[in-house]
């Protein structure tokens, strides 16, 4: 209805949405840049991981893939917790933070099972 | 008390939710190409219930799993209407190009590979040679994420709110990695472990679907 009374550039009601509903750009990209070196680097690590047959190497393999899980976990949730505090409404509150917790949990496990499996290759438990 | 049962059969009930959500908005409130997404989905979640109901019984554990396995390439056929939706000559040479891949690898895992799948402690293990795993690994790699990123930014593109894109590619993107270490581990407690993440990732996508129903515009 307003688009029809009111000529474009015209309506108050668009007029008084403030200019800095978004996130600056500047914000955001880097973190972007972050991530994807950081899944490079552990995608590396993992492959190394998982055909490495020294057993020392493999837990220190092993060690920093859960750092890395941490890493990417945190960096995860605070992307999610950024988006979260951008919002009002509580159904999409709810879904971050669910996601948020969630996704961290699932970034975590799989960090680690990734490097379980390397190091469980040279570090046999029932010895078979 | 057999678990893979009783974890197939819940994962199945929550992969067919989530794929009646998608098909009943395809075609009203997302395009309607998205309606192969529902049933790629739905062919997902019949997998999970042949994969339960094989756990019951040890005699057609291995048929089950090759049942399991052609439900699976189909979903995937399903996708590439997703993926190349738009260019209709690329659509077809790739479905087609997926059917005779399909029949290629079923005929393999009759033959060559046949599945070795057994029970410890009430899990099923499907204990896949690597090769095999391998195959539905870039199957997963190369379609099934994909889709779900095409999917999910369908779904967010007409939801205004920052950072949806980036939650459900998210949510969309662990799940499938989820699936595949799921697929890949051969040992009991990483196929456990693996199992859990796969169930937050379900939780989250039950949500997910909740969300895309109330935020979605009534009409595209």
């Amino acid at each position: 209805m307003n688009e029809e009374i009111y000529p474009k550039n015209q309506n108050p009601q668009i007029q008084d949405i403030p200019s800095v509903v978004s996130l600056p750009q500047s914000s955001v990209k880097p973190s972007y840049k972050a991530n994807n070196w950081i899944a490079l680097v552990y995608v590396v690590i993992i492959t190394i991981t998982w055909f490495n047959d020294d057993p020392v190497l493999s837990g220190i393999l092993f060690l920093v893939t859960l750092v890395m899980g941490l890493i990417v976990a945190g960096s995860f949730i605070n992307r999610i917790n950024k988006a979260n505090k951008n919002t009002q409404n509580k159904l999409v509150k709810v879904f971050f933070s669910l996601v948020g917790v969630g996704g961290g949990m699932v970034i975590f496990i799989i960090a680690f099972i990734s490097g379980l499996v390397g190091w469980l290759n040279t570090h046999p438990i029932r010895g078979d | 008390m057999n678990l893979a049962f009783i974890g197939f059969t819940v994962v199945s009930v929550v992969l067919s939710i989530y794929a009646s959500t998608f098909y009943s908005l395809a075609g009203k409130r997302l395009p309607v190409f998205m309606r192969s997404y529902s049933l790629a989905y739905f062919s997902l979640a019949l997998t999970f219930l042949i994969w339960a109901f094989a756990s019951l019984n040890n005699e057609f554990l291995k048929n089950f799993v090759i049942i399991g396995d052609s439900l699976l390439l189909l979903g995937s056929i399903l996708l590439l209407n997703v993926l190349f939706n738009q260019n209709k000559n690329i659509k077809i040479f790739s479905i087609v190009t997926g059917v005779i891949l399909s029949l290629i690898f079923i005929w393999l895992r009759i033959n060559y590979y046949q599945p070795m799948p057994f029970i410890e402690n009430g899990i099923l293990v499907f204990n896949t040679q690597t090769i095999v795993a391998v195959i539905l690994n870039l199957v997963f790699i190369l379609i099934w994420l994909p889709a779900n990123l095409v999917a999910a930014k369908k779904v967010t593109a007409n939801i205004s709110i920052e950072g949806m894109t980036y939650a459900y590619s998210f949510i969309y993107g662990v799940s499938t990695i989820a699936a595949i270490l799921f697929i890949t581990f051969k040992t009991i407690p990483m196929v456990i472990i693996s199992f859990v993440a796969l169930g937050i990732c379900f939780v989250m996508l039950l949500y997910s679907n909740y969300v895309i129903n109330k935020l979605l515009p009534t009409k595209l």
